[in-house]
């Protein structure tokens, strides 16, 4: 027969035992978990650095018409080395030249010029943006992205990562 | 806890969850598991750490022969984690084979397989085999050196199973070579076939634990019942194990702490291994390198060496027909074994058996881990090789010969050009048309690290960079006693005139720091100090001048014909 006094310690080690696995399963739970949710989340941290790319001669490009570009960019992508076709609209005024990401910032559908119109516009939801990126009507929330550009010796030069105006 | 119980009570009514509970938990084990004990838990805690860091490097890894080993490059160099995920994969299956086969081991000492647990041992012994095609299969997928040979090997073993060989070596391989459909079986069998095979059978496997009760820790002299027993024997000996169950305490705390605090250990052990030993990406598989030596991942080394002993008509016999036989005595132990004892020092022939078996598998592993190496082999740095890839890529041989082949449009790359160094070819490598106006080579728009592993490789056909002034003198100082080289020198060794266009700096720099790591047979002694005169920079120096040796009188030599003409 077992009496109280018996019976204590074999509750105290019951209990320690209890501490001891709960323990053990958040250590090795938190130790296996973190580097997986770390190796996925990757792609938030990582950020691949910026590539410019040769255009052309600024002289050769018209004033206050939109001019679609395409060029080769060559770049890292995961364990790819690749070369990939990739366009722009570049736009020449009087004050200087922008490139415009050609995307539409609605949900990235191909937009294209409309020459009887003088607008950009969306065949997705008629997005319209004028000369300058502006949205003028449709769902665009912001106006066209840009891409950094430099000119160097009369050549122009862009970096295609777009960057985000405000409205 | 007390704010679970209404979820745990719905959960109940609809799924009888307490029930399966105290099942799973609460049934009692009997006295005596130690620690050893735990191996089971260990092995399958190895295995849902395989299933999860597998799952998570499947997210990163591209099955076909152009990008596998790419990838396998960018998980470990490149994602964050990467390579301790990749070390954990590696290196928990290393121990997951360590404990399986304790967990084997501790079954049998212990008479764990008899009645009534025979099909708990079988399923066992199945997925002992399917754990050794978990490392076949997943081996190959780096798509490396290593990878590409042990395969090549295994597949070779494989047609040497009679009549249906040849057969199965097709099957195996997705056709007659080793290449991109080879990847691809290996790779569905080892993340789906596989997986799915052994998780069912695990879940047999524990069901059967559950049911029948982990056996009572055996007592010497002490006789149960086996299966050509009347049934009340039978019926005796189940009795006795439920008395002896009754006595123990119950799974959960006192088991499952154990094994918690057990796995948590082995968890530290495979993390540590993954941390500072964390596995390479070695050199891209390449067929046409003949000088690499093949070598099994460690757990089959023991057939490696195995088959050495066996002459060609016999070698079935090594390759096929034994490690069958084996396997099938192993599957059928429960069957075979016919004593009532279960104590290992009861049965005294089994006993002996079964370390006559693990000592001659341990001697075979280390005889095999040790067998020299056939060719001297030092592999390329990983930027040299990498520019090497580019290089190939780019179709770079059309136009430029290395050491006579190939094009003859560019100059040769394995000649170094006065005042073209590492700077000028980058720059050149960048706009081919500013340092040389007019020249024929297209700008290739390539990357900053493309350019720098293509300077690395062109670096190296030309001997790592050019040797200092003092290499002529250091070689005539140190060398020439044995070895000839522009019509000066001894006869001992052989002569170097055209050393560069078979060896490269990096195996010329380790042969002349230790030549008996390379071939044991070498009469030539160390030159590194403290064992020998030359210091690791004079050794550089003077494997760089070797390096540059293409040819007769090795006047493609700048430092050298400066020497001669003053």
């Amino acid at each position: 027969m077992t009496c109280a006094a018996d019976r204590e310690p074999t509750l105290e080690r019951r209990g320690f035992l209890v501490w001891v696995f709960w323990t053990a399963m958040a250590l090795i739970a938190s130790s296996v978990v973190t580097p997986l949710v770390a190796f996925f989340s990757g792609p938030l941290v990582q950020r691949r650095s910026p590539v410019r790319v040769r255009i052309g001669r600024l002289d050769d490009l018209p004033l206050d018409r939109p001019q679609r570009v395409e060029f080769v960019l060559r770049r890292h992508d995961g364990w790819v080395t690749e070369s990939g076709r990739r366009a722009a609209w570049i736009v020449k005024r009087q004050n200087g030249v922008t490139a415009f990401d050609p995307r539409c910032t609605h949900l990235g559908c191909a937009y294209r010029w409309r020459d009887a119109t003088g607008q950009f516009v969306c065949p997705c939801h008629n997005g319209l943006y004028d000369l300058d990126g502006r949205v003028v009507g449709g769902p665009p929330p912001r106006p066209l992205d840009t891409y950094a550009i430099t000119v160097e010796d009369g050549i122009l030069y862009l970096v295609p990562s777009p960057q985000r105006r405000t409205a | 806890m007390r704010g679970i119980e209404p979820i745990v009570s719905w959960l109940d009514e609809r799924l009888g969850v307490r029930a399966i509970g105290r099942a799973l938990f609460a049934r009692k084990i009997p006295a005596g598991t130690g620690w050893i004990y735990t191996l089971g838990s260990i092995t399958l805690f190895l295995f849902v750490l395989q299933l999860a860091t597998g799952t998570l490097l499947a997210t990163s890894y591209a099955p076909t022969p152009d990008h596998a080993f790419d990838s396998v490059r960018y998980i470990t160099e490149e994602a964050p984690f990467g390579s301790f995920l990749r070390g954990l994969h590696v290196w928990g299956a290393t121990v997951m084979v360590v404990a399986v086969l304790l967990h084997t081991l501790r079954t049998f000492m212990t008479g764990s397989y008899k009645f009534p647990r025979e099909l708990t041992w079988m399923s066992g012994a199945l997925l002992i085999m399917l754990v050794l095609g978990f490392g076949f299969t997943g081996y190959l997928l780096p798509w490396n050196q290593k990878a590409y040979w042990a395969t090549q090997v295994g597949a070779r073993l494989a047609e040497q199973v009679p009549l249906l060989g040849p057969a199965i070596a097709r099957l195996l391989l997705g056709g007659g070579e080793l290449g991109p459909q080879t990847l691809t079986r290996f790779y569905a069998v080892h993340v789906l076939v596989l997986p799915a095979i052994v998780v069912s059978l695990i879940a047999v496997h524990l069901f059967m634990v559950v049911r029948q009760g982990i056996s009572a820790p055996p007592r010497r002299g002490e006789a149960t019942a086996i299966a050509s027993d009347r049934a009340e024997d039978r019926q005796r000996a189940l009795a006795e194990y439920a008395r002896r169950k009754e006595g123990g305490k119950s799974f959960y705390p006192y088991t499952l702490a154990k094994d918690a605090v057990a796995i948590f250990l082995v968890l530290a052990l495979v993390a540590s291994l993954a941390w500072y030993f964390a596995p390479e990406v070695g050199e891209i598989a390449d067929a046409a390198e003949t000088s690499f030596n093949p070598r099994p991942e460690w757990y089959f080394l023991w057939l490696f060496q195995f088959l050495k002993y066996f002459p060609g008509n016999l070698e079935v016999l090594g390759a096929v027909v034994l490690p069958t036989v084996g396997f099938a005595l192993l599957f059928a132990l429960p069957l075979l074994d016919r004593s009532r004892h279960r104590h290992p020092l009861d049965r005294p022939f089994m006993l002996a058996g079964a370390l006559g078996v693990l000592a001659l598998l341990v001697g075979l592993t280390i005889a095999g881990a040790r067998s020299p190496l056939a060719t001297a082999y030092v592999p390329m740095a990983p930027t040299v090789a990498r520019g090497a890839r580019i290089f190939h890529e780019l179709h770079c041989e059309s136009c430029h010969s290395v050491r006579g082949r190939g094009g003859a449009v560019g100059p040769d790359l394995a000649v170094s050009i006065p005042g073209h160094d590492s700077a000028w070819i980058r720059a050149h490598f960048r706009n081919p048309a500013e340092l040389l106006p007019g020249s024929p080579m297209p700008a290739f728009g390539l990357l900053d690290d493309e350019i720098e592993a293509l300077v690395a490789y062109v670096e190296e056909l030309r001997g790592g960079g050019p040797p200092s002034e003092n290499a002529p003198e250091l070689f005539g100082r140190y060398c020439t006693a044995c070895h000839e080289l522009g019509g000066r020198g001894g006869h001992i060794g052989p002569s170097l005139d055209d050393i560069g266009s078979s060896r490269s700096r990096s195996f010329l720099h380790r042969y002349i720091e230790d030549p008996k790591s390379l071939f044991t047979d070498s009469r030539m002694p160390s030159w590194l100090a403290p064992r020998g005169p030359l210091s690791h920079e004079q050794i550089e120096d003077l494997a760089r001048f070797l390096a540059a040796q293409h040819g007769q009188s090795a006047r493609n030599l700048p430092s050298q014909s400066r020497k001669e003409n003053p």
